[in-house]
């Protein structure tokens, strides 16, 4: 475990090497939820929205309040990095090395996640604790690490499905362009703008069997009241098995596309 | 404020010792827009070379007009006013917003490209050029594969809205619209470029980038939807919101004389502003790692 030990450290390093730019990075991430928080505002001060969208004020509010946080934290980045050392041939250096490479990205993503879950751990809670204390919330400490350890499950299977998206490399040679459009795209289908059950059922069922919503909306949902127990165990299971499937889909494309590695330029 | 057409030295004199400066301005002006007209045809040339990165760049930024799409689906679902805004209304100001990111993207990426000209030394290159390098640094690539998805569904949500609200479409009216839109475009280029001129003082700027791009969607919705204060700040201090509210206020009459007067003045004063940190931070350069 040592090497990895120093992977997940370098990570940190990374992450931290420019720190105003790591700052104003995160500070971005509350414009898009002053916006949402007017909109709702508005919509729910004008209208009976809550029949309309299916969330109470206050779920909807905290939804948003805490999805863009979410979103931002289980977002990964590592796929330019893996296209890269396929394309030019940096992966050689690890084929070489007594590490496994999927291990290597794993730490060095959790190592660079491990400031920002620091920071945002505590904006989190402090919009948590402002949820209580303003709008509400009714909140016991055993939904607190329930949500903590759906957090931690949704930061693997982003990686894992982010990590099986960025071996596709190995078959096509320059992708960055389609991993921006993927990335966008899951940002969606993940609820990390709007809760995708509000625009009906058929959506609803969905983004209950498709991997993505178990990233950001599950979790989201989860703290804010509105998925009861039944409903978080089946999430659990979901979110597992998703995690299990991107792993071995994972596996078997590195088994694969190893085979046509050329190593060109390494 | 120094030309942004005038040459090297700032001497125009070449132009004809006895042209009067209006003609001077004029010639200079022409001269740029021709090579506008080369950068524009270079760009989709390069890009149409390599196809299937063209159609990458389309599927960019379709998905992220997905997003600006969702909030137009959340207000039809609601089906409520805003103001005096109608869901039609809303329609027609986030088809702006997007017609106007599509404007925006075509120079963006000179924009982003900016911070590792000024790490690595390469605007060297450009400084010797026999032209203004604002000019070359900031519309050498356009990049029409991220115009044409948000042209394309802006322009048909800004048509549909603008027919399903009955606004007016006589000529006046279209002309002082598409004036007003000129003048958005000019203050999109100016306040969005001052940001990124960080980087010459700064070395990663993907936090600016992050930071810009949150402020742009500020426009996702229209203004009326945001506190008094925060309209005044996004207007007189931060103009984002003149951007693309004002043209679709005017269409409706809503536009004052005086922010009709602000709408002009606005992008102006950015440009001024823009060319002098410009000029500053060109100062602070040290041509490292060239």
């Amino acid at each position: 475990m040592k090497p990895y030990r120093c992977v997940f450290r370098m990570g940190i390093e990374k992450s931290l090497e420019y720190r105003a730019d790591f700052f104003l990075s995160l500070f971005s991430a509350v414009f898009p939820i002053i916006i949402q928080t007017f909109l709702w505002n508005y919509l729910y001060g004008n209208e009976d929205a809550a029949a309309l969208f299916g969330y109470t004020y206050n779920e909807i509010l905290i939804y948003t309040l805490l999805a863009g946080l979410v979103s931002k934290l289980v977002q990964t980045g590592l796929e330019y990095q893996v296209n890269e050392d396929i394309k030019l041939g940096g992966l050689n250096k690890y084929l070489v090395s007594p590490v496994s490479y999927g291990r290597y990205q794993l730490f060095s993503f959790l190592g660079e996640k491990a400031p920002q879950l620091v920071i945002m751990g505590a904006v989190a809670a402090g919009m948590i604790a402002f949820s209580v204390a303003v709008l509400g919330l009714e909140l016991s400490p055993m939904r607190v690490l329930i949500f903590i350890v759906s957090l931690v499950l949704a930061l693997l299977l982003n990686f894992f499905i982010f990590y099986s998206v960025a071996l596709l490399s190995f078959w096509l040679t320059d992708v960055n362009l389609m991993f921006g459009t993927v990335s966008i795209v899951l940002v969606v289908v993940s609820g990390g703008v709007f809760p995708l059950d509000i625009f009906g059922e058929k959506l609803e069922l969905l983004v209950n069997l498709l991997p993505f919503g178990y990233t950001t909306q599950f979790s989201v949902n989860i703290i804010n009241g509105r998925f009861g127990w039944t409903q978080i165990g089946s999430g659990f299971l979901c979110q597992l098995f998703w995690i299990g499937f991107f792993g071995i889909l994972a596996r078997c494309m590195w088994k694969r596309g190893l085979k046509r590695f050329t190593a060109v330029g390494g | 404020m120094g030309s942004f057409f005038e040459d090297k030295k700032g001497d125009m004199s070449k132009y004809g010792a006895g042209r009067t400066f209006l003609s001077n301005v004029a010639a200079a002006a022409k001269r740029y827009l021709h090579l506008l007209h080369v950068f524009a045809r270079f760009s989709l040339m390069s890009q149409l070379e390599y196809r299937a990165n063209f159609v990458a760049g389309v599927a960019v930024e379709t998905g992220w007009m997905l997003i600006k799409l969702l909030y137009v689906a959340v207000i039809y679902r609601a089906g409520i006013n805003i103001g005096v805004l109608t869901p039609d209304h809303i329609m027609l100001f986030i088809g702006l917003y997007v017609l106007m990111t599509g404007f925006y993207m075509l120079y963006y990426g000179n924009f982003t490209s900016l911070s590792t000209m000024v790490r690595e030394g390469q605007l060297d290159m450009y400084l010797v050029k026999p032209m203004s390098t604002q000019f070359l640094v900031t519309l050498r690539r356009l990049d029409f594969s991220l115009l044409l998805p948000d042209f394309v569904v802006g322009a048909v949500m800004v048509g549909i809205g603008w027919r399903r609200a009955g606004l007016p479409s006589d000529f006046g009216t279209v002309a002082g619209f598409l004036f007003l839109f000129m003048c958005s475009c000019l203050l999109t280029y100016s306040l969005f470029l001052i940001p990124h001129l960080l980087c010459f003082w700064i070395v990663s700027t993907r936090g600016i980038t992050d930071m810009t791009a949150a402020l742009w969607d500020f426009n996702n919705m229209p203004q009326m939807i945001y506190g008094r204060w925060m309209q005044r700040i996004g207007t007189f201090i931060l103009p984002i919101f003149v951007i693309t509210n004002f043209p679709g206020l005017f269409l409706m009459g809503e536009l004052s004389d005086g922010m009709m007067i602000w709408a002009v003045a606005a992008p102006i004063l950015a440009f001024v502003i823009a060319r002098l940190v410009w000029k500053r931070a060109l100062r602070s350069y040290t041509s490292a790692s060239s």
